[in-house]
């Protein structure tokens, strides 16, 4: 399994890796710190990135236009969303750029967890 | 600039969601989280930096990090940390990392900003049927309390200060969350507030 890790905080990336190792252990993990890294990740490495994560907040280029761009490259793209923006505008809009769940930020256990059991991944 | 009502219906909804943002820092602490029930009071923004001066506690280095957000409902946050405060934040949430650096710092204070101001920012225009987008936080660190160069704060021409202190089980981790905003953004504030109070009488 490999896994696009991005967000621009390191502290927000290491956290997500560590709950996703307990899970997955074995799991290729790439970290991208912005939209724009995690969609030129995804182009090239497609074949082999089973999940995306995600963050809406990143300079260079944001992850609204980075699910965009992901999903117009890849329909069949799995993109999970983490994020402290609760909005349900901003849920509504990723939902719609076909995002499969956001998870409020900060990450743990027992959301990832709940992600995996859930059968969206 | 408010009336009675309309500030204790904004007393209200801001201890909602500061009640979310209490959840979120208390996961990404993974202990306890009080935060106290914030105050909230109006500043022009002329007396904005000498507030900043009064509101923190001695000559300490300050992490001041910024967060523009726009949309209906738009602004600006200023979340402060003072130097014994971000040790702290460091020591709890590096407890893995051989060598911790100013590259560390820094993110550990603009995430936790992150999640502060997004969560109350976003959790405040859901309740309010407002909405807003969220720009990149950035960081400054001063030296001593002189904020002299904050001027390009002077395009908001009010200053709604809330100010909580953040406790954990452990730890002693005191921020200030500040949010500025536009006259045009009270005005708009003022309308959702009567709303939501027409809503609830």
């Amino acid at each position: 399994m490999t896994v696009l890790v991005t967000d621009d905080s390191l502290l927000a990336r290491k956290s997500l890796i560590k709950v996703l190792r307990e899970l997955e252990p074995d799991a290729e993990i790439i970290e991208a710190q912005n939209g724009l890294e995690a969609y030129e990740y995804y182009c090239k490495r497609s074949r082999d990135i089973s999940l995306v994560f995600l963050d809406l907040t990143m300079p260079v280029m944001d992850g609204f236009e980075a699910l965009e761009k992901i999903m117009a490259f890849d329909s069949q793209a799995k993109v999970v969303i983490v994020s402290a923006d609760i909005q349900p505008k901003s849920q509504e809009r990723v939902m719609g750029a076909g995002a499969k769940t956001v998870i409020p930020k900060p990450i743990s256990s027992d959301k990832m967890r709940t992600l995996f059991l859930s059968g969206l991944v | 600039m408010l009336t009675p009502l309309q500030k204790e219906i904004l007393q209200e909804l801001v201890n909602i969601a500061f009640g979310s943002a209490t959840a979120s820092m208390a996961e990404l602490m993974d202990a306890f989280a009080t935060l106290s029930v914030p105050s909230i009071h109006f500043l022009p923004i002329e007396q904005f930096n000498e507030h900043l001066r009064t509101v923190v506690c001695d000559d300490q280095p300050l992490y001041l990090s910024q967060q523009v957000f726009t949309g209906s409902m738009k602004g600006e946050t200023i979340f402060i940390l003072e130097q014994t405060s971000v040790d702290n934040l460091v020591r709890h949430l590096y407890t893995d990392e051989e060598q911790i650096t100013q590259a560390h710092i820094n993110d550990a204070v603009l995430e936790v900003n992150n999640i502060l101001s997004v969560t109350t920012i976003g959790k405040l225009a859901e309740i309010m049927k407002m909405q807003t987008n969220f720009m990149v936080p950035t960081l400054r660190i001063f030296a001593d309390r002189e904020f002299a160069d904050l001027s390009e704060l002077a395009e908001y021409d009010a200053v709604i200060i809330i100010e909580t202190l953040m406790r954990f089980e452990q730890e002693q981790i005191c921020g200030h969350l500040l949010i500025l905003t536009a006259s045009a953004m009270m005005q708009e504030l003022q309308h959702a507030l009567d709303q939501i109070a027409g809503e609830m009488m």
